[in-house]
């Protein structure tokens, strides 16, 4: 008997779950990677009930031979079909591979406006994780701020912890009332929607839209924030404001994908301009730019979990494909249906994307004393500086200034950076990848775990 | 770019060498402009260490050039500069064999009354706590610190704007027009300046530069890789390094030097450790020819470790944040290229300086300006002069 060819999975969340479920079914040995403890990534944190496709229930019911390394951080990809994976207290492992399929997810996009590093600032993802899974809620009154139809699902967690929530939504009411013909069209996400929207009425929880919070403020913590109305661009509507007492503000202003990995194994990372997006391109089979590597779910562009669900699906086929284990003649009548799903499920996701996207006001809120990164404390007006004589590029303000030089690496402000050089400074976004740089290790991890002497 | 008007001195490379240049010459008097390829601090001076010092080994004519160099640091700081600037001398350990050989080292110094001290095993305790316990003695060198090269590339830049400097980024030479030996004008991606002057700081890149008037400059590039941790602030109160290093810079001056330059390979490893004013710390070091690759090899980081662990032993338990490997520009000789060539007139050498052109950012942009300007110098250049190397030969 021949050894059974590995394949990877990095991240447990809908899209990695299911390209181990379907490439488990065909033959391969496969292992799946998550830094936490429970599979199921952050959508499936505190719904461990759910049975739909993508969810951890399905996947353990449907792909007993998967191996699960929990807990596990990818920290390096030393060398061709090679993982350096970190358990904390446990030392680093070095997994091999086949096949891989990047499923790495998203984290909330960061925006540097006034006050946002106060204690009492979260970020929505952040706040909805830990009323999930830890029962805290971060506050008694609660300002849940950004844009997107995330907003109400934490609202929804927030006011369900017993806390005195107030929805602040950047995009006009109409644009939410513009998306429901597409909503009626799937019945689950419907009565999601329903469900959030009752339980809001029923809480009282104050809803506002096409405003955005400006500042925030406090001394040693969260004690106000400032509200405006905005126009189509996001601007500021001057004289709109009101002041509002919170003692928590939680930002969420969309999802960016989380491509560190992607980038230290060389995939080619793509921009959407318009929704000031990266992502790792692949083709229609999901495969990316590197030889038996394919990309999954939020990688490839936020879309939600039902795309994350088909696109892992189609990940983990084709990891089969590649390797020989499916007949052409199957393998091109699976894809053919699971591209059919694919179109539907994007439908909303793309929506929802392209209608909740960023504008340009955005880049405009901060002031000159407003922390671009904050670990190590580069003010807004220290960056401006250091453009009088650098080039407006991220590495040239990184290097004029630190901004990114602590222990994110950039992980929380790189982006914003992105976008604020370009809305304010004319920067132009590179072809094919990602204007930051990935240096091993991919997270900060101890020296004597990841690096073994040979000499 | 085509319509700027003649230029006295045209500088390349935006590295702490080509900015301090800047700096140095606009405050002359003269009409400078700088071009750079990228960004300032692209290269070296960003992929590098912090420290600001001089080795005991030293010949005492480079000895004396890195005193100036350092004292110019002092200075600058002390006028106010912010560029992380740290003066809390180095505590340097050597192997128990070497005691004597680093002691004699330390009354050199004093004669040249430079500070510095042996610190027994009780008092090395004190003075450095993270030190291994296994170490019994080590040498303090009070002259030596830190700064924060990026932030030296730009203040200098800022201070140049000032005098009236013009900064090109993104901008690259691509040739250099020569008529009857002298230099007229510098050609680059974005036009053509007039100039009778240009400097070359350039880095591990110089030899690139003098390709354009078919000059072989001797400057390779030297690989180096660093490990920066999670911060630790005051984990140590010096600058620590090992008596290792300064025989690490040795044996790549003794490698076979071919037609293409150093062969491949050779690596040297020894610590080098600074802890920053952010509180990360910075671990290296090593030496190595590898061309212009600039990916970091694991197995080098691995070796930069376990050298540190040796001094510092709880230093292999903190995390690593980053890792990055620079380009050096390393001369046979091992000293630097500074001054004006005879064999064009008109283009001026400010590179060279292997893992010292923190160090000798200052001093190296007063000696440009002083001759280029025609004033004497605080030091003879002769041994630093380009014209050392026959960079004609076929």
């Amino acid at each position: 008997m021949t050894v059974p060819k590995h394949l990877v999975v990095v991240g447990g969340g809908p899209a990695g779950l299911s390209a181990a479920t379907r490439a488990s079914q065909l033959e391969m040995a496969v292992t799946v990677v998550d830094e936490y403890g429970k599979m199921g990534g952050q959508y499936f944190r505190g719904r461990q009930n759910s049975t739909v496709a993508g969810s951890p229930r399905r996947f353990l019911l449907e792909s007993p031979g998967v191996e699960i390394f929990s807990h596990g951080i990818v920290v390096d990809a030393p060398a061709h079909g090679v993982l350096s994976v970190w358990k904390q207290g446990g030392g680093v492992q070095s997994l091999t591979y086949d096949a891989l399929v990047l499923a790495t997810g998203a984290c909330d996009r960061t925006v540097a406006l006034p006050g946002w590093t106060l204690p009492g600032v979260l970020t929505a993802g952040g706040a909805s994780t830990l009323a999930k899974a830890y029962g805290v809620a971060p506050g008694q009154r609660v300002l849940v701020a950004g844009s997107g139809p995330f907003l109400l699902a934490v609202a929804d967690d927030l006011s369900t912890k017993g806390c005195d929530v107030q929805v602040v939504e950047a995009t006009p009411l109409g644009t939410s009332v513009g998306g429901l013909p597409m909503i009626a069209r799937d019945v689950a996400i419907t009565r999601q929607t329903i469900g959030y929207l009752w339980r809001l009425g029923l809480r009282r929880v104050r809803r506002r839209y096409a405003s955005i919070v400006t500042a925030i403020h406090g001394n040693e913590r969260v004690e106000a924030a400032t509200i405006h109305r905005v126009d189509q661009a996001w601007q500021p509507i001057a004289g709109s404001e009101t002041t509002i007492e919170v003692d928590a503000v939680c930002l969420g202003f969309g999802f960016v994908p989380q491509l560190e990995l992607a980038q230290a194994l060389k995939c080619t990372i793509g921009y959407w301009e318009e929704t000031s997006d990266f992502y790792v391109k692949t083709d229609e089979q999901m495969r990316t730019s590197q030889e038996n590597v394919c990309a999954a779910g939020e990688v490839t562009g936020v879309g939600g979990m039902r795309v994350a669900a088909v696109e892992g699906r189609l990940a983990g086929l084709t990891s089969a494909y590649d390797m020989g284990l499916v007949a052409k003649l199957d393998y091109d009548a699976e894809v053919r249906q699971l591209s059919r799903q694919l179109v539907r499920a994007r439908r909303l996701g793309d929506w929802v994307r392209h209608a909740y996207r960023p504008r340009a006001g955005l880049w405009t809120l901060a002031d000159s004393q407003t922390m671009l990164c904050r670990c190590e404390d580069v003010t807004m007006q220290s960056a401006e500086e250091a453009l009088a004589c650098n080039p407006a590029t991220p590495y040239a303000l990184k290097t004029a200034t630190r901004a990114g030089f602590g222990l994110c690496q950039g992980r929380v402000c790189s982006s914003y950076m992105i976008e604020w050089l370009r809305a304010q400074h004319g920067y132009r976004v590179p072809e094919e990848e990602r204007p930051w740089r990935v240096r091993p290790p991919i997270r900060p991890v101890p020296a004597e775990e990841w690096l073994t002497d040979e000499a | 770019m085509s319509t700027i008007r003649p230029k006295d001195v045209v500088i390349i490379g935006g590295g702490i060498i080509g900015a301090a240049c800047a700096e140095a010459l606009s405050r002359a008097g003269l009409e400078v402009v700088l071009l750079e390829r990228l960004g300032l601090a692209a290269g070296a001076s960003s992929a590098c260490q912090s420290g600001v010092g001089f080795g005991i080994s030293m010949d005492d004519y480079t000895l004396r050039l890195h005193l100036a160099a350092v004292r110019a640091y002092r200075q600058f700081a002390a006028d106010g500069a912010e560029v992380d600037y740290l003066h809390h001398g180095t505590v340097l350990v050597g192997p128990p064999d070497e005691e004597t050989e680093l002691k004699a080292g330390l009354k050199r110094l004093r004669d040249m009354s430079v500070g510095c001290e042996w610190l027994d095993a009780a008092a090395l305790r004190e003075a450095e706590p993270a030190l291994s316990p296994e170490i019994n003695g080590a040498a303090r060198i009070n002259e030596m610190g830190q700064v924060s090269p990026m932030r030296v590339v730009n203040e200098m830049a800022r201070r140049a704007v000032l005098h009236g400097a013009e900064i090109h980024t993104n901008t690259e030479l691509t040739g250099i027009d020569v008529k009857g030996g002298r230099v007229t004008a510098a050609v680059t991606s974005q036009g053509t300046i007039s100039t009778s002057t240009i400097v070359v700081a350039a880095g591990a890149w110089s030899r690139k530069i003098g390709e354009l008037v078919g000059l072989r400059v001797p400057v390779w590039p030297l690989k180096g890789h660093v490990l920066v941790t999670e911060p630790v602030p005051g984990m140590l109160r010096h600058y620590l390094t090992e008596t290792r290093y300064e025989k690490t810079v040795e044996a790549v001056q003794a490698v076979d030097l071919g037609e293409d330059g150093p062969q491949s390979g050779s690596p040297q490893v020894a610590a080098v450790l600074q802890n920053l004013p952010s509180g990360q710390m910075l671990i290296g070091s090593s030496r190595e020819f590898a061309g212009f690759d600039r990916e970091v090899n694991r197995n080098r980081l691995a070796q930069i470790v376990t050298r540190a662990g040796y001094l510092v032993p709880g230093l292999p338990r903190l995390r690593i944040i980053r890792t990055y490997a620079g380009l050096r520009p390393w001369t046979p000789d091992g000293l630097p290229l500074i001054g004006p060539s005879q064999q064009v007139e008109g283009l001026v050498f400010a590179t060279g300086h292997g893992g010292d052109g923190n160090t000798l950012a200052l001093i190296t942009a007063r000696l440009v300006a002083d001759l280029t300007t025609g004033q004497p110098t605080e030091i003879d250049t002769t041994p630093l002069s380009p014209d050392r190397f026959d960079m004609n030969g076929e």
